[in-house]
């Protein structure tokens, strides 16, 4: 976050949208306006957790007296919406940045949005402004089921124009067959999972179509903060050495003056593999196959850890 | 395009992109480790620390393209963008994690060891071919020949298509472009890209799939389960010609002038032949072949000098500067063979797209390093004028002219 353009704005109110979603109202604690911003754009919500996190704005852009987002409740997320959901009520006071956008609506003749879940959020204002601009466009908004997918009576009015997928009716999304029907100029607006996302791309590039997308995904870094401390003995030096949470074991064994090759630092690349002579790995790289991970005979000490209390590697 | 920046270099001054960069890059090292520049596109920042450029680097959430899209907003539909949505190094996750987690197994060093006798077995068969004596290319005779071995194995590409393959290579770089390119330029790359994509669909339909090389067949076996669609099998076809061509050739033959170039390190070669492997690594610190890579921030990074580079910046990692950063690299700007961090260098980039194939490289420079010194006694230029392609990011040898003995 930006410690010049960070506001600090209070909720004004609260109230549940559907199964796990909640909708906020966000205003300033003093008298500024607030930017006026364009649909797409998210602010990023510093928690008191140190947690930061990123939420389309789902209000109206020239509103400059308040924010507005919606936020589903994610059990499997990081725990930035369970701490949102379970502690931030009206009168909290959130650490907010000034609004960003990375998924501009651009011209075009014609918009289809597609909106997984909580990925409607964005698409909202983009569908006041392709109104506006007197564009035609189309939503197809897909979810669990419809008791879980908000916003379901602002978008009642538009009719035929929005297609609910509701997958406990409806069945599973199948994009080829929705986007065959789509006009060569129409530009595709996608927001939510990385699997709807990657269907739809995949759709448009055989058809050729402009897409632009937001991923709603988690961070792909794991959680470190449940590491814990483990011994590793060098079967060549003899050496037994402790790697503390935060610390990699190769780290450690660079810093006690064992020369292993590394190169990624990121279990990418291979290039630091090493032999596990006993223990038990908790991998951690791209690189090995899931048989290999079961196998446990070789590591990518960079980024892998220790299940057991010591590791005996080959170095 | 005109940028006005902070930054001591200018990116459209010929004689910096074609020259020696050394005193350019250590100016904007001291003078500005993290260089502002404005342009109309994007808040660009050029990074040229080395602790700042890896980590950086090695950051598993920064991105390669702009959060939210899979393509520059200037690479209208075709072929060119087609093959851009499926390329390994300009993806990012999650479409990035699933190409390469279908090939990455396949280039752990233990496994491409087999590489080893091949890439020898090239190096050997070009060296033999140079006359002694006498000035001849040692791009197109020998950095370019040596790659083809691996590549050909690899792929299953007949080796008499070799030529024709590698002749419009060179032009498929512009989807590496970090600039808008020219309706001259984009025609070109899609033409290239779609010859690319033809070459690679008639040779997948030449063969029933289980008479295809063995990682070939890991592609079709990945698309079959629905891992990859087509266009992202031809390409990590493809990928395995482009990143292993040029990037390999441009190695070399960086390799190559520097020891007939140098004094006293062909000869410390030639004496002590173990300690190539080092040397290696030192070569492509000091020379390394890709000067430039892009990232887009999601969260804020905190530079070395305190600079903060705010989340959404695009950042110009200069591995090549950094690579000459005295903080990191003692004396930086002197060849040491035996210098015991040489491989901390970044040539090969770092964290999730570090270089799928560095382990393949790595086999073939030490191969073609070993046959030089195991063949001559002597490495001088040649007296034709020799230069390299006016490229920020990729400035490759065009020719390098050599005169080799062996008496």
């Amino acid at each position: 976050m930006s410690p010049a353009t960070d506001r600090l704005l209070r909720v004004t109110s609260r109230h549940s949208l559907a199964d796990s979603v909640a909708h906020y109202r966000l205003e300033p604690a003093d008298d500024m306006p607030l930017p006026p911003w364009t649909p797409g754009a998210h602010v990023e919500i510093g928690l008191s957790s140190g947690a930061l996190r990123h939420y389309s704005l789902c209000g109206r852009p020239n509103d400059t007296r308040g924010f507005e987002i919606a936020v589903r409740r994610d059990p499997d997320g990081r725990g930035g919406s369970i701490e949102l959901h379970d502690t931030v009520g009206p009168g909290s006071l959130l650490r907010v940045s000034e609004p960003r956008n990375h998924f501009e609506l651009q011209p075009a003749s014609g918009y289809l949005f597609i909106a997984g879940g909580i990925g409607i959020t964005p698409i909202l204002p983009m569908i006041d402004a392709a109104e506006t601009a007197g564009t035609p466009w189309e939503l197809i908004y897909i979810g669990r089921s419809r008791s879980s997918m908000a916003f379901l009576d602002r978008l009642d009015r538009w009719g035929p124009r929005v297609t609910v997928w509701p997958k406990d009716e409806s069945g599973a999304f199948d994009a080829t067959t929705v986007l065959r029907a789509v006009r060569q100029r129409t530009s595709v607006y996608c927001c939510g999972s990385p699997s709807l996302l990657e269907m739809v791309r995949d759709v448009c590039v055989e058809r050729n179509l402009t897409l632009r997308s937001e991923q709603f995904e988690a961070s792909p870094a794991p959680d470190s903060s449940t590491d814990r401390e483990f011994e590793v003995e060098l079967t060549e030096s003899g050496k037994v050495l402790t790697v503390l949470p935060g610390a990699s074991i190769l780290d450690t064994i660079q810093d006690a003056g064992v020369e292993v090759p590394s190169s990624c630092g990121a279990g990418t690349c291979g290039t630091c593999e090493t032999v596990v002579r006993s223990g038990s790995p908790d991998h951690r790289d791209v690189v090995l196959t899931p048989e290999e991970h079961a196998e446990g005979r070789y590591m990518m000490i960079c980024v892998s850890r220790s299940k057991s209390p010591r590791l005996i590697l080959e170095r | 395009m005109t940028i006005k920046n902070d930054s001591p270099i200018d990116f459209a001054d010929s004689a910096f992109l074609v020259g020696d960069r050394t005193e350019a890059y250590a100016d904007l090292r001291r003078r500005s480790p993290v260089a502002r520049m404005y342009s109309a596109a994007d808040p660009l920042y050029l990074v040229s620390r080395h602790q700042d450029v890896r980590a950086l680097a090695r950051r598993p959430e920064a991105r390669v393209n702009p959060h939210g899209i899979t393509t520059p907003p200037w690479l209208d539909d075709g072929a060119g963008r087609r093959r851009f949505e499926a390329n390994l190094a300009q993806t990012d996750a999650p479409i990035h994690t699933r190409l390469r987690s279908v090939i990455a197994g396949q280039f752990l060093p233990r496994r491409v060891e087999q590489l080893r006798a091949i890439s020898a077995r090239s190096a050997a068969r070009a060296i033999a071919e140079v006359p002694r004596d006498s000035e001849f290319d040692v791009v197109e005779e020998i950095a370019l020949q040596v790659p083809r071995g691996v590549i050909c194995h690899l792929l299953g590409i007949p080796e008499a298509d070799w030529g024709a393959l590698t002749a419009v290579q060179h032009e498929f770089l512009l989807i590496f472009s970090p600039f808008p390119l020219s309706p001259e330029e984009k025609a070109a790359l899609d033409r290239v890209s779609q010859f690319y994509l033809d070459y690679f669909e008639d040779l997948l339909n030449a063969r029933p799939a289980d008479e295809h090389t063995p990682y070939v067949h890991s592609l079709l076996a990945a698309q079959q389960r629905g891992d990859l669609n087509r266009t992202e099998v031809l390409s990590l076809m493809h990928t395995v010609l482009d990143a292993g061509f040029e990037t390999t050739r441009t190695s070399i033959s960086n390799a190559v002038e520097l020891l007939a170039t140098v004094p006293g390190v062909f000869d410390e070669l030639r004496a002590n032949p173990d300690r190539i492997t080092n040397a290696v690594e030192e070569l492509l610190r000091f020379r390394p072949p890709i000067h430039v890579r892009e990232r887009y921030l999601t969260e804020d990074f905190d530079a070395t000098d305190g600079t903060t580079i705010p989340s959404g910046a695009h950042v110009f990692m200069m591995l090549a500067a950094a690579n000459r950063d005295e903080s990191t690299f003692h004396d930086p700007d002197t060849i040491a063979p035996e210098r015991p961090n040489a491989s901390e260098h970044l040539a090969f980039g770092g964290g999730l797209h570090h270089c799928l194939g560095a382990p393949v490289a790595r086999i073939q420079l030490q191969e073609t390093l070993k046959a030089l010194t195991e063949t001559f006694t002597r490495l001088e230029l040649g007296g034709a004028t020799y230069t390299r392609h006016p490229s920020l990011v990729f400035p490759s040898l065009v020719s390098l002219p050599l005169v080799a003995s062996s008496r």
